[in-house]
């Protein structure tokens, strides 16, 4: 098959961004955190929104990419950092964090967008795109800044690779034996922040957060160990993507990220159902095989 | 903008009546630690939506309902049977539920062309515009909005079930072993209240848009659960904190843009007028709770840190 230069750029972007995600979402699983990528993802609205008033101020339109990816980071840090700071306050379980959190930051950023919409001199069109993504329209710039993003997101993972897996099995052994655990933390957050911001334009705040999810929930039923679940992950993530960007080109008007999100989602059930080391066909076999040899 | 009782009357009422609809449902999710099952049934109702309205070629509010109902109470089903079935935490179970469920309706909605459906509408919700279209006819009251008129009566119903089966909500939530043994049909009271919880979810987001409703379930249930130690208590300080977040949300949306305006973006910040009651109320409720967690008489910080003070001078 031969791909036009558009579809290939579409494609190596989201690929680099699906593999990305996979592998910073496996370790926010392993930590137990994978619902914390929907706060931190649409904690990025009120940055956006932020970074375009102030772009307004200083006379501009408000269009300037960089800016606004800068103030998503940003905003999606801050969100990172109120959750580990709601972490020492008694009586309060991730779950009502998390509530509190998305509560805050996206009703914030509702409210400011709604504001950036009064302005007269800027123009906020193309930057709703960044609700639901738009990667039929990217250009190579973005692939680059992906890749630098999602390069920067795993180099971290991998450079504290042995420090993050003490912290996602036995935080408190890995408090115990002087392990900086908040600091930590907080990178596992900047990591997972990183690969959002960099997902921004093609599949957009909303979705980014299923690909930091799914792919890891799918790794889990093909492998117990930690760095092979990682590698799985970061491929299923990579393969969703290849799957969901090249169906988007068969028809006219399929949006990427929807079908990126839906294939991630088929290769889920696929390993629910017969991942080799925890499927739910395997594990039904195994069990008759079990009661077999004892009678 | 000036206040007018006849734009901010009708939009503080129905504020009001989703607050205390989604009060009740959102404090038993709050002390099942099952909150943000809200956030996953808010998403999933948008492929409901948007399924019912392509079968029946209508926007008629009835139907749009049923269809995202019918999901809701898939999606609560398919996390209990991931959870059941699986090793996966709750969390991840709830996020690839909600999040496939959802990507799937931005889908359908790509291609929905025939059917009057603005996502915006749905993804935000327009508390301020919510009260202003079609009305019914309430015996002795005379004209009320449908959306306040179908809370309202979620709300009271809500109100009427919470005392009705207190007891029961109150060992299953805290104690399902404890249930089982006094012959409390532990499962089925779980399922009736997720169902609850569903379809006041989604009456609730049809008005008010999947953020509110979040913020309204959860965060004043748990600002209440922080002055509160009894669960009547708690539900009913809950339905309070909610509608005061309605009341200083739609202050707040009304007379702060003027002032942050010009601070965030300069000379053009002075056409900012006012923003959405939608946000800011959930902002206010955010804050709220903070304050809860600094001053509550129970365990707030202060109180704490007074506390400890005391005990070492002793």
């Amino acid at each position: 098959m031969s791909l036009d230069h558009n579809t290939q750029v579409v494609l190596l972007g989201v690929v680099l961004l699906g593999a990305a995600a996979g592998l910073a979402g496996s370790l926010l699983q392993l930590r137990g955190r994978s619902l914390l990528a929907d706060p931190l993802g649409h904690a990025t609205l009120p940055g956006i929104a932020l970074a375009f008033l102030w772009q307004i101020a200083r006379g501009g339109e408000g269009r300037d990419l960089p800016t606004l990816l800068l103030g998503a980071l940003v905003a999606s840090l801050a969100a990172a950092g109120a959750m580990l700071l709601l972490g020492r306050v008694r009586r309060l379980d991730d779950d009502g964090r998390l509530a509190v959190i998305l509560t805050f930051f996206y009703g914030g950023g509702v409210a400011l967008m709604a504001m950036a919409q009064q302005v007269p001199a800027g123009r906020l069109s193309g930057i709703q795109a960044f609700l639901t993504g738009s990667a039929a329209q990217m250009v190579s710039d973005d692939v680059v800044l992906i890749a630098v993003l999602g390069g920067v997101s795993v180099g971290l993972l991998a450079a504290f690779w042995k420090e993050f897996v003490v912290l996602c099995f036995d935080a408190t052994f890995a408090r115990a034996t002087g392990m900086p655990t908040g600091r930590l933390d907080f990178a596992l957050l900047l990591a997972t922040s990183l690969v959002i911001v960099a997902g921004l334009r093609a599949v957009g705040l909303i979705l980014i957060m299923a690909l930091l999810i799914v792919p890891p929930a799918a790794a889990r039923f093909w492998t117990r160990s930690p760095g092979s679940m990682s590698l799985v992950s970061a491929l299923f993530g990579a393969v969703a993507a290849v799957i969901g960007a090249y169906t988007s080109t068969l028809a006219p008007r399929l949006p990427t990220g929807p079908l990126i999100v839906l294939a991630s989602s088929a290769l889920f059930i696929v390993s629910l159902l017969f991942g080799v080391e925890r499927g739910l066909v395997v594990a039904r076999v195994r069990r008759r095989n079990a009661r077999g040899a004892t009678t | 903008m000036t206040w007018d009782w006849s734009l901010d009357g009708p939009v503080l009422l129905l504020g009001c009546v989703c607050a205390i609809a989604l009060a009740i449902p959102g404090t038993l999710l709050v002390v099942r630690r099952m909150g943000m099952m809200s956030e996953a049934i808010a998403h999933a109702a948008l492929p409901g939506v948007i399924v019912a309205a392509l079968l029946t070629q209508t926007v008629d509010l009835g139907v749009l309902l049923l269809g995202a109902l019918v999901v809701g109470v898939l999606t609560t089903a398919a996390i209990q049977a991931l959870r059941q079935a699986t090793q996966l935490d709750a969390g991840t179970a709830i996020g690839v539920v909600f999040t496939s469920l959802f990507a799937f309706g931005l889908l359908l909605l790509s291609h929905v062309h025939n059917v009057r459906l603005d996502p915006h509408m749905i993804l935000f919700g327009n508390l301020n515009l919510a009260p202003f279209g079609a009305t019914t006819g309430v015996p002795l009251v005379g004209q009320v909005p449908v959306p306040t008129a179908t809370l309202s009566v979620l709300a009271v119903v809500n109100l009427a079930l919470f005392g009705l089966c207190r007891k029961e909500l109150l060992v299953t939530s805290f104690d399902p072993l404890q249930a089982r043994m006094q012959g409390v049909p532990a499962n089925l009271v779980s399922h009736a209240m997720l169902v609850t919880a569903t379809v006041t979810t989604v009456a609730a987001f049809e008005a008010v848009g999947a953020i509110l409703v979040v913020s309204m379930t959860t965060v004043p249930a748990m600002t209440a659960a922080r002055l509160c130690t009894r669960m009547t208590s708690t539900v009913l300080t809950a339905c309070a904190i909610g509608c005061l977040g309605v009341v200083l949300g739609h202050v707040a949306a009304i007379t702060v843009p003027p002032v942050l305006g010009p601070l965030l973006a300069g000379e053009a910040g002075r056409a900012i007028v006012d923003t959405s009651t939608t946000g800011a109320t959930a902002v206010v409720y955010a804050l709220l709770f903070v304050l809860a967690v600094l001053f509550s008489p129970r365990d707030g910080l202060l109180v704490d840190a007074w506390r400890r003070r005391r005990l070492a001078t002793a």
